[in-house]
């Protein structure tokens, strides 16, 4: 979401909420993304990483931005921030190639070589692909 | 709902949100829900939730898998924030859900 957007969106929030209403955001941080292999004997491999685009990067930065510009101009209060890894899994190749077409704006396509290794890999008995999301969650107490 | 993937199945994220935010008996507005993947992990104990978003073809999604007992306490709107008409001083939590 663009910069005046975020903002744009906080003014219509601050009006929806009550005195002492509290937001909550959750969005990804701008760091890679490992990639790991989850074996039948739950041992795991690091095989490799994936990144988010420059694009969505700049998005990222500029919403948090927005968010502590709005701290600073006294709107908002950041009470309390949580970092967690979302991890995503993928039992096929497949699953994994629609969430990378579904989500191809938001990636640095991956090479040729890792998809095909790890193509390979998913053909074994119960191997999983593990995608760790960086996040974080923040507790604002709104001052409109 | 892709069958063969599963994102957060450790429920690390819901622990998170709850640590953060008590849900129990508030009304909520959630921005972005998508197919309300985050929606599910809270609207159990709200009091009421509108949740929004302006894909339709997600929000057609969300409504399909709403369970019959949430119903009357959740709903979801194809609308992006700045559109939508909204009342004043009527929600006690806003959740941007990966969505700024």
């Amino acid at each position: 979401m663009p910069r005046e957007s975020v903002v744009d969106a906080l003014n219509v929030i601050y009006r929806a909420l009550r005195r002492g209403g509290v937001i909550l955001d959750v969005h990804p941080l701008a760091a890679p993304c490992p990639l790991e292999l989850r074996s039948a004997d739950s041992s795991t491999t690091l095989i490799g990483q994936t990144e988010y685009s420059a694009e969505f990067s700049h998005t990222i930065a500029l919403a948090e931005q927005s968010l502590t510009q709005q701290e600073v101009e006294g709107r908002l209060t950041n009470e309390q921030h949580t970092d967690f890894p979302t991890v995503h899994h993928f039992a096929t190749a497949d699953s994994w190639a629609r969430f990378r077409a579904k989500n191809a704006q938001d990636f640095v396509p991956v090479s040729e070589d890792l998809v095909a290794n790890v193509g390979q890999a998913l053909t074994g008995p119960d191997t999983v692909l593990l995608m760790t999301e960086p996040a974080r969650a923040t507790r604002y107490h709104a001052k409109p | 709902m892709d069958q063969d993937s599963m994102r957060d199945p450790e429920g690390v994220e819901t622990q998170t949100i709850h640590d953060l935010i008590d849900f129990k008996g508030q009304d909520v507005l959630e921005i972005g829900c998508g197919e309300g993947r985050l929606t599910w992990r809270y609207a159990e104990t709200a009091k009421s939730v509108l949740a929004i978003d302006p894909d339709e073809a997600s929000i057609e999604v969300a409504r399909e898998q709403t369970p019959s007992k949430l119903r009357s306490r959740v709903g979801f709107m194809a609308t992006g924030i700045t559109d939508v008409a909204l009342a004043d001083n009527a929600f006690d939590i806003a959740v941007l859900s990966w969505s700024i």
